[in-house]
């Protein structure tokens, strides 16, 4: 927690003028966005951001050094909140006219929000830095050969887990899902208050990555149509894996990251979490006395031997159509998301960063204040990334799939009723929105 | 044993002396727990403020805590002074749109109450039907409109369509009815009064108890209101308590630090409505007060 | 000017109550038009606000639930959705979405136990102020008004932490006995723990218009029904409650109103449990379909039928109520 006791603004209000005088002297931009059409006079660029925070002053720093860099370029940060209200807002100003310059969201929100025309095409403005960050990581921030996102961070999946608790009830690190279930059975046996892990029915994209990781791709297509695939053979045999663990009450049920779930956390009735490399961070800071107790291995597998799976969360920032300055606003996300320079500086935020500069660098970092005994953590976070080879292919209508998701899996596990069943009517409802909006389906 | 209240003692029936009594015992017990169950998560709000992080989960609901200044000092700090500028927003939205919502009520009351145009009751009816409007479909338009002029974001987006009012012109109509007569009225135009000056000097005053309500009411509503600032701002700073709250919430998620500033925002937040309330309670006791001696 | 401009203690007389010394006088013919130009002049400012923040918005809404996005077909895969004309499609969606249909069910049910709740107790509470030597009428008052103060994200919020087991007293207490903690969020409790949140909410502001009400009834009819030895209970019965049934209907009809707006309770308690969807109340339907679902005309035409609905119900509690209510006209 940082506490900053100087205005933020009036150091803004001096650098502004301080832009000023120098944008009167210095044409254009310097550094590396040289080649784009540079405007005159000052260039403010309003950037949405959840991870930059203005609390925060190594997210300031960032800011200041672009900013020395590029005279004439000021940075104005707004949090305006997590994914779903960026989202939202950003269409509502897409409609009055007028946008922000630079806006982060999670990956699964790009598709829906190009298709609404309010995110510029920018293949071009990143061919500079296309080199910079792995192709399946620009995949991400891609609809078809078009790029409309920089990559800031991404989630290779790990499990992290309480090392000393596993000791204690015996159990080894599980490998395979089956053996996951397993140990799941064990801990709970030897204490029913204890669980191996919750079971968050509103996390959608967690159930969308555990049917990419068996072989289902919820959306797919070739350019022309859409195919649905929630409800195909792999994604429902997920689904009755999880049901499995719910009926026999292996998991227990609830939202994660609320206060009770934090306690949990705390008490070690919750042992682990399947999610991604960012998860230390955010355990971290809800349960900081647990340090020293963690690590994160590779996430369990389908089939036993495989040993690849897909990206979870992760953001991206895109350019709004409508921004007053998409150069600028293109150069300036370039530059913090797929430049060695840039990547290495969202290291000092505690994210992941997707650029090759930043992931080599974290090979140098200090493990996770979560871990800090581990100290491959980063190695082995980096070959999960080699070994992440399932792309997500999010689809338009990802917003209506969450919806139907989460409540029907949330009704499902108060009621112990079918998943499948949940599975077949999203599936359904994904399906009949496609068509509604006008798109073709297979 | 006879009671003090005047009841003609040669009509006093035996039983009626002991259930008076004994109903106004039972009838202050009920009350106090009512009151005592309204202050509960008032006190406890207070009582949470003073937790620290871990002790938020960890002590009994009521006990108290050992950092309040911790946590005072967290939120006054957090983003360089946000949470106070926070409170100023509100301070402006909440006063100057009950302001002047409440002057154009009055306006607007005044005139469906004392004077016969063509259209009137369609006017008024247009207000009730105002009232049964839900805030989220006014919402999107509303941002829509005011970006097409270019104050969308900006503090007029969220102080223009605070004014309105539909309630308070209901009030004020009602209030103008009542408390205006219309001798007073006739004499003051028959003087030479222009009809805004009779307004202005006559009429205001005389509704003033029922001003204050409506300022009040709309005050409140607008400190309180959270979706349409939502809509119209993206910049933090302009941000009032509500909405403040609300986006430490949405980030609070993944930091539970942020509880404890969430609790003691909320704290702070309430108590100037609260202060707000108790000086004005003195205007409802001297009207109820001349209610009762009026017979 | 010798006219006495100030009238003070003059009490407020229980609102739709009017008398034909404050009508508006019959006026002259001649002054008749610059009255009516005047009066117009009045009310002219709070309508330009309607008409621009109200009506204009409301049209536009209306307009919009005609229209909707659809993909222009050239695009193929990741063709770009476009604003069209769609008909009655997204009322047809509205009335045939299961989810809204079943959130009116849940407002509903929700209903049936918030309002007469409230209700009954704002009118309890009424009636006891006004019972003679009772205590503490002021801290009682003052007390049970100061939730009106709380914004509904906050009271939410903190009721919110009140129930969850980790920071409830309940369940600490039930803990402590050796029992488990209380489950606030399983439905059916569920129902009565949100319409505690509004109870607490809302009798302080109830109580306060019905009594009022209460205060303007003339005391020489208690003394009359004390003569003839009615207790203060028969007193309440047949003449406090009949007199404040205006006030009780006008309360009634605004508690009906917001149980159909029902949005924040749900809404900030949703991410602490897993038994509150996405679409519990109607309202949270049509945010979900404005915001999230990028889909403004199937939520205007949402919209539109929550209101007409609400609107239907309104008119309907009015004219049941014709009779005891006189001048509140609709």
């Amino acid at each position: 927690m940082s506490a900053l006791f100087r205005s933020s603004r009036s150091r803004r209000s001096a650098r502004v003028i301080a832009a000023i005088a120098a944008g009167t002297v210095v044409f254009g931009i310097a550094g590396c966005a040289a080649g784009s059409e540079s405007s005159d006079g000052p260039v403010e660029l309003e950037f949405w951001t959840y991870s930059v925070k203005a609390a925060d002053p190594a997210a300031v720093a960032i800011i200041d050094k672009y900013e020395e860099d590029n005279p004439g370029i000021t940075i104005k940060l707004s949090e305006v909140g997590g994914t779903a209200e960026t989202s939202s807002k950003l269409l509502a100003a897409d409609r009055a006219d007028e946008a922000p310059d630079v806006v982060q969201v999670e990956y699964r929100a790009l598709p829906s929000l190009v298709v609404s025309g309010a995110v510029r095409d920018i293949t071009d403005d990143v061919a500079d830095v296309r080199g910079n960050v792995e192709e399946n990581i620009w995949a991400l921030n891609s609809l078809g050969d078009q790029v409309y996102g920089v990559p800031q961070d991404i989630g290779p999946m790990m499990l992290t887990y309480r090392t000393d608790l596993f000791e204690q009830y015996g159990v080894a690190v599980p490998t395979t899902w089956e053996e996951y279930a397993q140990a799941a059975e064990t801990i709970h046996t030897l204490d029913p208050s204890v669980y191996i892990a919750s079971f968050s029915p509103t996390q959608f994209e967690f159930f969308a990555a555990q049917a990419a990781q068996a072989g289902s791709e919820w959306w797919s297509t070739d350019g022309e149509s859409w195919t649905v695939g929630i409800a195909d053979d792999a994604s429902l045999q997920t689904a009755d894996y999880w049901q499995d663990l719910v009926d026999r009450d292996l998991v227990t049920v609830e939202p994660l990251l609320t206060p009770e779930w934090n306690a949990k956390v705390n008490d070690g009735k919750i042992l682990s979490w399947a999610a991604a490399a960012w998860a230390p961070s955010v355990i971290y800071s809800v349960a900081p006395d647990t340090a020293g107790e963690w690590a994160s291995v590779p996430l369990p597998q389908w089939n036993a031997g495989d040993s690849s799976v897909p990206f979870l969360g992760g953001s991206t920032y895109l350019v709004p159509e409508k921004s007053a300055h998409p150069e600028e606003a293109a150069a300036f996300a370039s530059w913090l998301g797929a430049t060695d320079e840039g990547s290495e500086l969202l290291l000092t935020l505690d994210l992941y960063p997707a650029g090759n500069g930043g992931r080599e660098a974290t090979l140098s970092n200090d493990p996770p204040r979560l871990m800090p005994e581990q100290a491959d953590f980063y190695e082995i976070a980096d070959q999960v990334i080699e070994d992440t080879t399932i792309p997500m292919v999010w689809g338009p209508n990802v917003n209506v799939a969450q919806g139907v998701f989460g409540d029907a899996l949330s009704q499902a596990a108060l009621d112990k009723a079918s998943f499948r069943d949940v599975y077949i009517a999203t599936q359904e409802a994904v399906i009949e929105d496609l068509e509604k909006s006008g798109y073709t389906v297979e | 044993m006879t009671a003090t209240i005047a009841a003609p003692p040669h009509r006093v029936s035996p039983k009626q002396t002991p259930p008076k009594r004994r109903t106004a015992k039972l009838a202050s017990l009920i009350l106090v727990i009512g009151a005592v169950y309204c202050l509960v998560p008032i006190a406890w709000v207070l009582v949470a403020s003073s937790k620290s992080p871990r002790e938020l989960f960890s002590t009994f609901s009521f006990a108290p805590g050992s950092g309040l200044w911790d946590n005072l000092a967290a939120i006054t700090s957090y983003g360089g002074g946000q949470f106070w500028q926070w409170g100023l927003n509100s301070l402006l939205y909440a006063g100057v749109g009950a302001l002047a919502s409440t002057l154009l009520s009055a306006m607007a009351g005044y005139g469906l109450a004392k004077f016969a145009f063509r259209g009137r009751e369609f006017v008024f009816g247009l207000v009730l039907a105002g009232v049964l409007v839900p805030g989220i479909v006014l919402a999107i338009p509303q941002y829509l409109l005011l970006a097409n002029v270019g104050l969308a974001g900006s503090y007029w987006s969220v102080l223009l369509p605070s004014v309105i009012n539909p309630f308070g012109i209901f009030l004020c109509r009602v209030f103008a009815q009542s408390a205006v007569p219309n001798e007073t009225l006739e004499a003051a135009r028959i003087d030479g009064g222009g009809e805004i000056r009779i307004f202005a000097t006559i009429v205001l005053p005389m509704m003033m108890q029922g001003l204050v309500t409506v300022f009040l009411l709309q005050f409140v509503g607008i400190w309180n209101n959270f979706l349409l600032p939502f809509i119209m701002l993206s910049d933090q700073d302009m941000y009032p308590i509500t909405l403040g709250l609300y986006s430490f919430l949405a980030k609070g998620a993944g930091d539970s630090d942020l509880y404890p500033l969430i609790i003691v925002g909320s704290a702070i937040s309430v108590l100037p409505l609260i202060a707000l309330l108790l000086v004005l309670q003195r205007f409802w006791r001297a009207d109820l007060l001349a209610g009762g001696l009026k017979g | 000017m010798s006219v006495d401009q100030k009238a003070p203690g003059r009490a407020v007389a229980p609102p739709g109550a009017s008398t034909s010394r404050n009508a508006p006088p019959p006026a002259r013919r001649r002054s008749r038009r610059v009255g009516s130009l005047v009066g117009m002049g009045f009310v002219a400012p709070a309508m330009l606000f309607f008409l621009a923040f109200l009506l204009v918005p409301i049209g536009y809404a209306i307009f919009l639930s005609f229209r909707g996005l659809r993909v222009d077909g050239a695009g193929g895969a990741f063709g770009r959705r476009v604003e069209g004309f769609v008909g009655f499609a997204n009322y047809t969606a509205a009335l045939t979405d299961a989810e809204f249909v079943a959130g009116l069910g849940r407002v509903l049910m929700y209903g049936l136990i918030a309002v007469p709740s409230v209700l009954g107790l704002a009118l309890l509470f009424a009636l006891l102020l006004d019972t003679p030597r009772v205590r503490f009428t002021a801290f009682a008052r003052t007390a049970i008004f100061l939730p009106y103060a709380v914004p509904g994200v906050i009271a939410s919020l903190l009721w919110g932490f009140l129930y969850l087991p980790s920071t409830s007293p309940v369940s600490f207490i039930a803990r402590e006995l050796g029992g488990s903690s209380f489950d606030f969020f399983s439905p059916p409790v569920l129902y009565f723990a949100l319409a505690n949140i509004a109870l607490w909410s809302g009798v302080g502001f109830n109580m306060i218009i019905i009594y009022t009400s209460l205060r303007s009834i003339p005391t020489e009819l208690y003394e009359a029904a004390r003569l003839d030895g009615a207790g203060e209970w028969a007193i309440a019965w047949r003449i406090k409650i009949p007199l404040v049934a205006p006030a009780l209907v006008l309360t009634g009809l605004f508690s009906v109103i917001g149980t159909f707006q029902l949005y924040s309770e749900p809404a900030t308690l949703r991410p602490l449990t897993s038994t509150i969807s996405s679409t519990w109340v109607p309202l949270m339907k049509i945010y979900q379909e404005a915001f999230v679902n990028d889909n403004l005309g199937g939520a205007a035409a949402a919209s539109v039928v929550l209101s007409v609905g609400t609107l239907v119900i309104s008119l309907v509690i009015l004219r049941f109520f014709q009779r005891r209510t006189f001048g509140a006209d609709s």
